[in-house]
C-alpha cells in the first residue's frame, strides 16, 4: 500500500502498455505479411507483498490446431488438383474441339470421305492423291498428339525434380526451426516469429506432398505423410529423384524396378531406410502425387487410347479377312476349316458358335503369352502360340484342350478344322474367320499395308515383343512410302490391274464399318482403365468423350478445391489475421491507458515531491 | 502458387471479383464466336451428341460428293445415248429398198455416210470424263474401242474388218461364185432317149459357209425331186423324165436357201419353150428334139440354175456374207471373234477363233464371259431317246461354258446313262432306256465351268407330276422323257448362263447412302450399241463400184448392184428396227435403266438434304448460344461487377485509420 506501490503499479501499467503497443505495432506492420499470426499480449495481475500490478505473461499467438490441420490437408489436395488441371488443360488444347480442323474426329471424317470419293472415281489421279494426303495428315496428327503426350510426361518429370529439390530445402529449414524451438531461452516474440516460419514451411511442404503435422507442446512439429511415412522428426528425410532421361511411350512404370523405365522417386529416412514412393503407393496428395498420377496413369492411358486408334486404322487397311470353308467329317459333325499358315504373331482367328441358340464368340490370338480371358465385349480371348511357321497340329491340340466340347483338328498341313458335336448336339459352328495381315500392296489381296510401323515393317499387333507392338504405335505410324510415290497402289491390288476397278476401296470401306476393336489385353492389366469397344469411328468418339469428360471433371475439381481452400483461407484470416480497425481501436485505448498511467506516475511523483518537500 | 508467399495476399472478396471478370471475358468470347464451349472439356454433356452429329454430317457430305460425281457421269451418258438414238434413226432412213436416188446417188454415197456415222459412234463410245472412259464397264483407264481406221483397215500386221469381210465373202461365194453349191448332171450322155437324167444340186461340204439348202417346191409334177436336207452336206436331185415324158411349159421349181447371217432367200427356175424364151436368168428352155430332149432340158436347167445362183450370190449372198462377217468380227459378250480358217478361204470348211496377235479386237473393255443368249455357247440336240449337250465350235476357253463333268444317280441302273465326252468340242449325252424304269428322284448333274474358273452345277431331277425349275417329268416312254429332259435342260442351262453373265449395269456402282448403291456401268458391247456398230461397219465396207462409171444409170447391168443395195438396206432396217427396243441391252432400255438410276440418285440427294437440315439444327441447338441470352447474362454480370467494385472501394475507405 502506499505511494510506492501505486508507483510500481503505474510503472507496471506503463510497461505493459509499452509492451502492448510494441506488439500492436508489430501486428500492424505485419498485417500484410503472408503466414503471420496475430500476436497478443497476455497480461495478468500479479499479487506481491505490497501491490497488485499488471505483468506480461507472454505473447499469445493466434493458432487453431484443427484449422491448421484442415488447411494443410486442403493445401495438399488443392495443389494436386491444380497440377493435374493444368496439365490436362494443355492436353485438351492439343486434342481440340470436335469440328475443329485438327480434331481427330474431323480428320477421320475427311479421311473416310476421301476413301468414299476414291470408290466412286478410282481412276482419277487427284482423288487418289487426296487419299494419300489425308492418310498422311492422319498419321502425322497421331504422331504429334503422341509427341505432345510424351512431352507432357517429360515435363512432369522435370517438375518432380524441381519439387524434390524444393521440398528437401524446406525440410532442412524446418529441421533447423525445430532445433531452434528447443532453445527455451528465446524471447516470446522471437518464438512467435519462429512459429510463423514453422507454419509457413509446413504449408509449403504440404503443397508438394501430403503431410500430417503433429504440433508438439514444445513448438516443434513432426511431419508424416498421410500414409504414415515419417518426413521429419528428430531428423529429416531426404527425397531423391533420378530422372529417366527422355520419356517415350514405351517408358512405363513397372513393379519390377529392373523393368521400370521412368524416373525413380525415393525417400531416405534419417535411419537410412529407402522407400520407393511410387511403387509403395505412399503419395496421396500434393503436387508429387498429381505429377506421378499424370506420368504413370492419366497420360499413359491417353497414349494407350491413341495407340488403339492408330492400331485400328492400320488394321482396317491391312487385315485380310478370310472366311472359312464349310467342312464336315462325314459322320454328321459339320463346321468350318480355315488355312492358318499365313498368320503372324498378333493375327487372330475368330470362331463363332452357338450353344443351344446363344452365341459364343472366341478370338484365338497368335501369341505366346498364354492368356485366356473374356474381354469388354463379351468375347473370349485365347492366346495360342502358332509357331513360326504356324504348326496347325499344335494349335489344334492346344485349342482342343481349351474348348473340349468342339472337335478341333488339323486335317492337313496349315489347316485348322473346327467341327461341332454332331447333328444332335447342342453346339453349332456358325463361323470361322482368319484375319491375317497384308505385308505389301500388290499381292493379289484386297487388303494393303497402307499404314506401317517404323522401318516400313507391317503392323500385326504383335503381343510377344517387349513391349507389345501396339505400345507407342501412334508415335511411329506412318504411310507406306511405296504408296506415297505411286498412288495407283491404292487401287491396283495386282500388277497392271485396271484402274477403274473399285474393289480395293470398297473392301477398305467395308472393313471400316465392320471391323470392331476392343482395347487392352487382360482385365488385370486394364484395372481402372476405360475400355474402348467398337469400330474405328466409335473408338475415336469414345476417346474424345472420355478425355472431354475426364478433363472437364479435373478442371471442375480444380476450381472446387480452390474454392474450398479460399473458404479456409478466409476463415484463417479472420482467426489469425490482423484487423486494422481492431488494432486501431486498441491503440487508442492503449494510448489513453498509457497517458493515464503516466498521469498517475506524475501525480505520485508530485505527491512524493510534496512529501519530501515538506519534510 | 497455392500457399501465398507474397505481401498482402488477395482476400476472398477480391478473388471473387477476378472470377467474375473471367466469366465476363468468357461471355464475350461466346458472343463473339457464337459457340458455347471454346475447349473440349467445356462441352460437358453435349459432347457425345456433338460428336455423333458431326460424324453423321461428314458422312452425308461424303455421299453428296459421290452423288455429284455420278450425276455428272450420268448426264454425259444421257447426251451420248440421245445422240446414238438419233444416229440410229438417221441410218434407218438413209438407205431404203428401191430408193436409189437420181443417177443412183444413194448407192454412191451410202458408204461415205455410214463411215461418218461409224466415226461418230466410235468417238462417242470412246469418250471420257477427266480420263475416265465410260463405256468400258469397270475398265475405265483405257479407251474400249480402237480408232475407226484401225478397226476397218487393221494395224501392225493384224487384220481389220475389211480383211475379215473379204475372207468371209470368198468363203461364202466359193471359187465358182455359186455360194459353195455344186451341180452335176448324171448321166452326162444318156444311152437312150428314154433314160431319165438327174441334175444334182449339193452343198460342197459340211461347213457354215455359202447357201444352205432348206426348201424345194415345184409347180408341175414332171420333174422328180428327191431332197435330203438332214444330211450335211445336203443335196437335191432333180430327175428329168426320159422320152416320152417331158417338162411342160410353165413348170417351175422354187428353191429356198438359208444365208450365212440367218436370213433366207429363194430362186425360181421356170421352164419355157424355145419360142417363148425371153433370155431371163431363171428360165430354162425345154428341149424340143425328142432324141436329146431330156439331156437338153437337163443341161439348160443346169445352166439356168448356175446362172441364178451366181446372180443371187452377187446380191443377197454377198450382203448376207458382209453381215455375217460383222457378226464374226464385232463379237457379242460371251462370244469369241471368229475368222475363216485355212490358207485358202474359197475352200475353207470352218471358222477359227481369232487371236489378239492376228486380228484387231474391236472391244477391249470389261465384258461378261458367258452369255445367256446361246446358252453360254452350248447347243442341245435330241435324237429319239438321246439328248446331247455340245459346246459350240470353234471352242474358245475364254468364252462360254465348258462342260467339265456329268454325273447321275438312278434308282434303277440303266434307266438313264449320262456320259461326258471330253475333247474339242466336249459334249455330254444322256440316253434314256425303257428297259429300266425311271423313278422320281433320279437326277443328272452337269458341271459347267466358266472361263474364270468358277464351276456351276446344273441338276435336273426326275419327277412324276408337274415339273418345276430344275425338274423334268417322267414321260410315257423313253422318247417323251428325253423330250421333257431336253426342255428342262435348256431352261436350267440358260438360267445358269444368265447367272454367270451378270448385268453390265452392275460393273460400276457407287455408294450414295449407307445401304444404297447406284449401278451405272455401261459396256460398249451391249446389244443396242453392237447392232448399230455392226450395221454401220457393214454399210461402210460394202461398196457398189459398178455404178460409178456406168454410162446409163438405168442399165440392166447395174441390177446385181441394185439388188445388193436392196439386200443391204433391208438388213439394215431389220437390225436397227424399233421392234428390237425391248431386247435386253437396247439403247432405249439402257436409257430407261439410266433414268431409273438417276431418279434414285435424286431421291437420295433429297433425303440427304432433309436429314442434313435436321442435323444442322440439332447441332446448333447443342453448340451455339443464343445471342440474346448471352447479352442478358453480360448485362447481369456487369451490374454485379459494378456493384462489387463500388462496395469494395467503399469498404477500403472505411478504416479507423482515416478517422484518427
Amino acid at each position: 500500500m502506499g505511494l510506492v506501490s501505486s508507483l510500481s503499479n503505474a510503472v507496471s501499467g506503463l510497461r505493459t502498455s509499452q509492451d502492448s503497443i510494441s506488439i500492436l505495432s508489430r501486428n500492424i506492420a505485419n498485417s500484410g505479411t503472408p503466414g503471420y499470426h496475430r500476436q497478443s499480449l497476455n497480461i495478468i495481475d500479479y499479487s506481491s507483498v505490497n501491490s497488485t500490478y499488471a505483468r506480461t505473461a507472454g505473447v499469445n499467438r493466434a493458432f487453431n490446431q484443427s484449422l491448421q490441420t484442415y488447411y494443410n490437408r486442403q493445401v495438399s489436395d488443392t495443389s494436386m488438383s491444380n497440377v493435374m488441371g493444368d496439365y490436362l488443360n494443355k492436353l485438351q488444347g492439343y486434342l481440340g474441339k470436335p469440328g475443329e480442323a485438327g480434331s481427330l474426329d474431323t480428320m477421320f471424317g475427311s479421311f473416310k470421305n476421301s476413301l468414299q470419293a476414291l470408290a466412286t472415281s478410282p481412276d482419277d489421279y487427284p482423288t487418289r492423291a487426296n487419299v494419300v494426303a489425308e492418310a498422311q495428315a492422319m498419321a502425322r496428327q497421331l504422331n504429334s498428339l503422341s509427341n505432345s503426350v510424351q512431352q507432357l510426361r517429360q515435363e512432369t518429370e522435370t517438375r518432380i525434380s524441381n519439387d524434390v529439390s524444393e521440398v528437401n530445402a524446406m525440410l532442412i529449414s524446418l529441421n533447423e526451426v525445430n532445433n531452434r524451438m528447443l532453445d527455451l531461452g528465446m524471447t516470446d516474440t522471437a518464438r512467435a516469429q519462429l512459429y510463423d516460419q514453422r507454419d509457413r514451411l509446413v504449408a509449403s511442404v504440404a503443397e508438394v506432398i501430403d503431410v500430417q503435422a503433429e504440433y508438439r507442446a514444445d513448438g516443434t512439429v513432426a511431419l508424416m505423410t498421410r500414409s504414415g511415412v515419417g518426413l521429419l522428426d528428430n531428423g529429416f528425410s531426404t527425397f531423391k529423384f533420378t530422372t529417366a532421361g527422355s520419356l517415350s511411350a514405351t517408358s512405363q512404370t513397372n513393379i519390377d524396378t529392373d523393368q521400370s523405365r521412368v524416373g525413380k522417386l525415393t525417400l531416405t529416412t534419417p535411419s537410412g531406410l529407402t522407400i520407393d514412393l511410387v511403387h509403395q503407393g505412399v503419395l496421396q496428395g500434393g503436387e508429387l502425387a498429381g505429377l506421378v498420377q499424370l506420368r504413370d496413369k492419366i497420360l499413359v492411358e491417353a497414349q494407350n487410347q491413341l495407340d488403339e486408334i492408330a492400331a485400328g486404322i492400320a488394321s482396317v487397311f491391312s487385315t485380310i479377312t478370310t472366311p472359312g470353308t464349310a467342312a464336315d467329317d462325314g459322320l454328321g459333325a459339320t463346321g468350318f476349316s480355315a488355312d492358318i499358315s499365313h498368320l503372324r504373331p498378333g493375327n487372330d482367328v475368330l470362331l463363332n458358335y452357338t450353344v443351344n441358340g446363344t452365341e459364343q464368340r472366341v478370338r484365338i490370338v497368335n501369341s505366346a503369352n498364354g492368356e485366356d480371358f473374356v474381354d469388354a465385349s463379351g468375347q473370349r480371348v485365347i492366346s495360342v502360340d502358332f509357331g513360326d511357321p504356324p504348326n496347325a497340329t499344335a494349335v489344334a491340340g492346344a485349342l482342343q484342350a481349351k474348348l473340349p466340347a468342339l472337335g478341333i483338328t488339323s486335317p492337313s498341313a496349315g489347316v485348322l478344322r473346327v467341327l461341332d458335336d454332331g447333328a444332335a448336339g447342342a453346339r453349332d459352328i456358325t463361323g470361322l474367320t482368319t484375319r491375317g495381315t497384308a505385308t505389301g500392296t500388290q499381292q493379289g489381296e484386297l487388303a494393303m499395308a497402307l499404314f506401317v510401323d517404323q522401318g516400313n515393317s507391317p503392323f500385326t499387333d504383335n503381343l510377344d515383343t517387349n513391349p507389345p507392338q501396339i505400345v507407342g504405335f501412334a508415335s511411329r505410324i506412318s504411310v507406306n512410302p511405296a504408296v506415297i510415290s505411286d498412288n495407283r497402289l491404292l487401287v491396283q491390288f495386282d500388277i497392271d490391274h485396271s484402274l477403274g476397278d473399285a474393289a480395293r476401296p470398297e473392301y477398305v470401306l467395308e472393313q471400316l464399318n465392320a471391323m470392331s476393336f476392343v482395347s487392352g489385353s487382360t482385365p488385370a492389366a486394364n484395372a481402372g482403365r476405360h475400355q474402348l469397344n467398337g469400330t474405328v469411328e466409335q473408338l475415336i468418339e469414345q476417346v474424345l468423350n472420355y478425355q472431354g469428360t475426364t478433363i472437364g471433371s479435373a478442371l471442375t475439381a480444380q476450381s472446387n478445391r480452390q474454392l474450398t481452400l479460399d473458404t479456409i483461407t478466409t476463415q484463417m484470416e479472420s482467426e489469425y489475421g490482423v484487423n486494422l480497425d481492431e488494432e486501431m481501436a486498441r491503440l487508442t485505448e492503449l494510448q489513453s491507458a498509457y497517458a493515464a498511467n503516466a498521469r498517475v506516475v506524475s501525480v505520485v511523483k508530485e505527491l512524493l515531491d510534496t512529501l519530501f518537500a515538506s519534510t | 502458387m497455392i500457399v501465398n508467399k507474397s505481401m498482402y495476399p488477395l482476400t476472398t472478396g477480391f478473388s471473387v471479383i477476378s472470377k467474375m471478370q473471367d466469366k465476363f471475358a468468357q461471355l464475350q468470347m461466346q458472343l463473339g464466336t457464337g459457340v458455347k464451349a471454346q475447349t473440349l472439356s467445356e462441352m460437358g454433356r453435349d459432347l457425345p451428341i456433338s460428336l455423333s452429329v458431326r460424324s453423321r454430317l461428314t458422312t452425308i457430305a461424303g455421299y453428296n460428293a459421290s452423288i455429284e460425281q455420278v450425276d455428272l457421269r450420268m448426264s454425259f451418258y444421257d447426251n451420248a445415248l440421245s445422240r446414238l438414238d438419233a444416229i440410229e434413226g438417221e441410218a434407218r432412213n438413209s438407205a431404203i429398198q428401191g430408193q436409189y436416188g437420181s443417177n443412183n446417188i444413194n448407192m454412191a454415197t451410202i458408204p461415205g455416210l455410214s463411215r461418218a456415222r461409224l466415226d461418230e459412234m466410235v468417238t462417242l463410245l470412246n469418250s471420257d470424263i477427266a480420263g475416265r472412259h465410260l463405256f468400258g464397264g469397270s475398265k475405265t483407264d483405257a479407251a474400249p474401242l480402237p480408232t475407226t481406221t484401225e478397226m476397218l483397215e487393221g494395224a501392225g500386221g493384224r487384220a481389220g474388218y475389211k480383211t475379215v469381210v473379204t475372207e468371209r465373202q470368198m468363203a461364202d461365194l466359193g471359187a465358182a461364185g455359186q455360194g459353195r453349191l455344186t451341180t452335176a448332171i448324171n448321166p452326162v450322155a444318156p444311152a437312150l432317149p428314154t433314160d431319165p437324167v438327174t441334175v444334182t444340186l449339193a452343198e460342197d461340204g459340211d461347213h457354215p459357209f455359202g447357201f444352205k439348202l432348206s426348201t424345194v417346191s415345184a409347180i408341175g409334177a414332171n420333174i422328180g425331186i428327191v431332197s435330203d436336207f438332214a444330211a450335211s452336206p445336203a443335196d437335191i436331185d432333180f430327175t428329168f423324165p426320159g422320152d416320152p415324158g417331158t417338162v411342160a411349159e410353165g413348170d417351175s421349181i422354187t428353191l429356198g436357201f438359208t444365208l450365212p447371217d440367218g436370213t433366207e432367200t429363194q430362186i425360181t427356175l421356170k421352164a419355157v419353150s424355145a419360142a417363148n424364151a425371153s433370155g431371163a436368168t431363171g428360165e430354162f428352155v425345154i428341149g424340143d428334139d425328142p432324141l436329146t430332149a431330156t439331156i437338153t432340158t437337163a443341161t439348160n436347167f443346169d445352166n439356168a440354175l448356175k446362172a441364178s445362183l451366181q446372180k443371187t450370190a452377187e446380191s443377197e449372198l454377198k450382203a448376207a456374207s458382209t453381215y455375217a462377217a460383222s457378226q464374226n468380227f464385232f463379237n457379242a459378250a460371251g462370244e469369241p471373234v471368229l475368222r475363216v480358217n485355212g490358207a485358202d478361204p474359197y475352200s475353207s470348211t470352218s471358222l477359227r477363233i481369232a487371236t489378239k496377235t492376228d486380228t484387231v479386237m474391236w472391244y477391249s473393255g470389261d465384258t461378261a464371259a458367258v452369255s445367256a443368249v446361246g446358252m453360254g455357247r452350248l447347243t442341245s440336240t435330241r435324237a429319239a431317246e438321246t439328248v446331247t449337250l455340245t459346246e459350240n465350235i470353234p471352242v474358245s476357253s475364254a468364252h462360254g461354258f465348258q462342260i467339265s463333268a456329268v454325273s447321275s444317280t438312278v434308282a434303277n441302273a440303266g434307266a438313264l446313262t449320262a456320259t461326258h465326252t471330253p475333247g474339242d468340242p466336249a459334249n455330254m449325252s444322256v440316253v434314256f432306256d425303257d428297259a429300266f424304269a425311271l423313278t422320281a428322284g433320279d437326277s443328272v448333274t452337269v458341271t459347267l465351268t466358266e472361263p474364270n474358273g468358277t464351276s456351276r452345277q446344273v441338276t435336273l431331277t426326275a419327277v412324276t407330276g408337274r415339273a418345276g425349275p430344275g425338274q423334268f417329268t417322267i414321260g410315257a416312254d423313253e422318247q417323251a422323257s428325253a423330250e421333257n429332259f431336253e426342255k428342262a435342260m435348256i431352261r436350267s442351262v440358260t438360267e445358269a448362263a444368265a447367272a454367270a453373265e451378270g448385268n453390265p449395269r452392275q460393273s460400276v456402282t457407287a455408294a450414295v447412302e449407307d445401304s444404297g448403291r447406284v449401278a451405272y456401268g455401261m459396256q460398249a458391247n451391249e446389244s443396242g450399241y453392237l447392232r448399230l456398230i455392226r450395221t454401220m461397219a457393214a454399210m461402210t465396207v460394202e461398196t457398189y463400184p459398178e455404178i460409178t462409171n456406168a454410162a446409163d444409170p438405168n442399165s440392166v447391168d447395174l441390177n446385181p448392184a441394185k439388188a445388193r443395195f436392196d439386200a443391204m438396206a433391208r438388213r439394215q432396217q431389220l437390225e436397227l428396227s424399233e421392234g428390237r427396243n425391248s431386247e435386253r441391252g437396247s439403247i432405249e432400255l439402257i436409257t430407261m435403266e439410266l433414268g431409273v438410276a438417276r431418279a434414285g440418285l435424286k431421291a437420295a440427294t433429297d433425303r440427304h438434304t432433309n436429314y442434313k437440315a435436321q442435323l444442322d439444327n440439332l447441332l446448333s441447338d447443342v453448340e451455339t448460344v443464343s445471342k440474346e441470352d448471352v447479352a442478358m447474362e453480360i448485362l447481369a454480370l456487369q451490374t454485379r461487377l459494378t456493384a462489387s467494385y463500388q462496395v469494395t472501394s467503399m469498404v477500403s475507405q472505411l478504416s479507423l485509420v482515416n478517422y484518427l
